[in-house]
């Protein structure tokens, strides 16, 4: 019978970024908030204390562009054969298995912080503290932006090597981010039934794109 | 004698080096070094044996009872350390020893501590740690080879571990191995690469050369120093001597050079000195053959 040497995902997770998964997890949310909180602070503070300097649309495209760089490091960390520690990480408890799993891990973590996002400006309108977006299926444009952007993320782990992987993801950045723009245009005349739809279709390409890229990894980079 | 590791037929292609096929046993309880110019194979053999890089052919079986099926069983035993950006720069001490005790079962936070301070690296545990990216190669080595001797394993696998250190490191590391070797009454052994003999020669038991991806010559230092001898002599006798020899070096006084044992009485006929080389020597002469013959191909 053969030994099982499998970790658990949060130790997983612990071997490959060499910190908690809890502290992951805070890093990847507050780390846009900040650049958003910043933002804000800045604009506030130039226009001579004036809310209506303000533009609320750009505070989405700003959280989608921070936490859009901020998925894609945390992937990079886990997926590149070419960084220090690889050799270390392909004999560690676990192999592969550990790998997958920090791997699945960091995705859902991404796809987690998205939804905090989203329920926290949701909560802030429902109690009329503030407004994050313009209306509030601004959300769903925000989500489903960010939900194609951790699939194009995981698909590009089928590039070896970091660099050219940065550049293709620059580049489909700014695609992603018209579909963001676009998809606020057209939330007024789309029912809820169709977002809701639509978000959840997202959510598969996530499950659908991990799962190839999983596999073409391990066949062409890790048995490699 | 039990065999920790044995090695058959294993070859690796890439665009423009091939290895293999490799054919080598490796004495259980004693040190082995790979000893080979840069670009020989040697890295490429270690990340195959530790199970970081695929074979495309060949077999290997550890311990007599384990294949390269059983990693599962194997990654606990086996230590292995690169001898550069073994782990990320970013961590310091603490970091690693959290890591190395949740990455593997039988890791020693305690002898990893006692290890650091033997190393003079510092306290893992201590407030101030500096990161692996801002301490010395010297350092950064002494670190990685910390964090694998801290563990329980059967076999350790070094890729040039005394490449960055200084000649007490070094001293302290041929103990180390010694100590490592003793602890588990010849149940443990140790590979590892070198392309400076030198400095680990009094470590090692077993040598294995390689060249352009092949292996030319291996055995117990013991045998291979009786099965060579260490030739020099007057200049003027070198063309007679030359051709006994197996590789050499000349001047316009004197010349020297590896040659079989057999043939050490036709050698000291020709008024040359003769003596057991050191493995240094040895190693000199059998790679430099190993390059004359490929320069002839």
């Amino acid at each position: 019978m053969k030994k099982n040497d499998s970790l658990p995902f949060w130790d997983a997770v612990k071997v490959y970024y060499g910190t908690s998964l809890v502290r992951i997890f805070i890093c990847m949310f507050l780390l846009p908030v900040s650049a958003v909180l910043l933002f804000v602070t800045s604009i506030f503070l130039m226009s001579g204390g004036k809310e209506e300097a303000l533009c609320v649309s750009s505070i989405g495209v700003i959280l989608f562009f921070c936490s859009a760089y901020m998925f894609f490091i945390m992937d990079v960390r886990v997926n590149s054969s070419n960084l220090p520690g690889w050799k270390f990480l392909k004999t560690v408890k676990g192999g592969f298995d550990t790998y997958a799993k920090a791997a699945v891990t960091i995705t859902a973590v991404s796809v987690l912080v998205v939804l905090l996002y989203s329920l926290i400006a949701a909560l802030l309108y429902i109690a009329d503290i503030v407004s994050l977006f313009n209306t509030p299926g601004a959300c769903f444009a925000l989500w489903i932006s960010e939900m194609v952007l951790i699939a194009v993320i995981v698909f590009l782990r089928l590039i070896e090597n970091t660099t050219v992987r940065l550049l293709a993801y620059s580049a489909v950045l700014f695609q992603v981010l018209l579909l963001y723009l676009l998809l606020l245009h057209t939330v007024k005349s789309m029912s809820a039934a169709v977002w809701i739809i639509s978000a959840a279709a997202s959510m598969l390409m996530i499950a659908v794109s991990s799962k190839v890229s999983i596999s073409y990894y391990k066949k062409k980079i890790w048995e490699n | 004698m039990d065999t920790a590791l044995n090695i058959k037929d294993i070859t690796k292609k890439y665009k423009d080096f091939t290895l293999g096929g490799i054919d080598i046993e490796i004495p259980m309880g004693f040190s082995s070094a790979l000893i080979g110019a840069n670009g020989a194979g040697k890295t490429t053999l270690i990340d195959i044996i530790c199970g970081v890089t695929a074979n495309d052919a060949g077999k290997m079986e550890y311990f007599g009872k384990y294949t390269d099926n059983d990693r599962s069983e194997l990654r606990n035993m086996i230590g292995y350390c690169s001898s550069a950006n073994y782990f990320p720069m970013d961590w310091n001490l603490k970091k690693v020893a959290e890591v190395m005790d949740v990455a593997f079962d039988n890791f020693d936070r305690k002898k990893f501590s006692e290890l650091c301070d033997k190393f003079k690296l510092g306290d893992p545990s201590g407030k101030k740690q500096k990161k692996l990216m801002k301490m010395s190669d010297g350092n950064r080595m002494r670190t990685y080879l910390a964090a694998v001797l801290a563990r329980d394993t059967s076999l350790l696998v070094l890729d040039e571990p005394a490449s960055s250190l200084d000649p007490l490191a070094r001293d302290l590391l041929c103990d180390m191995f010694r100590d490592y070797l003793a602890e588990k009454d010849g149940e443990r052994t140790v590979i590892f690469s070198t392309h400076n003999i030198a400095d680990m020669e009094f470590v090692t038991d077993h040598a294995i050369f390689m060249a352009g991806g092949k292996v030319i010559e291996q055995g117990f230092v013991e045998d291979l120093k009786e099965k060579y001898i260490l030739v020099h002599g007057d200049a003027s006798v070198s063309e007679k001597a030359v051709p006994y020899l197996l590789s050499s070096t000349s001047n316009k006084t004197s010349f020297e050079g590896i040659a079989l044992a057999e043939d050490a009485e036709k050698l000291a006929a020709l008024d040359t000195a003769i003596e057991q080389p050191t493995l240094q020597q040895l190693s000199i002469g059998i790679l430099r053959k190993a390059e004359q013959d490929y320069e002839e191909k």
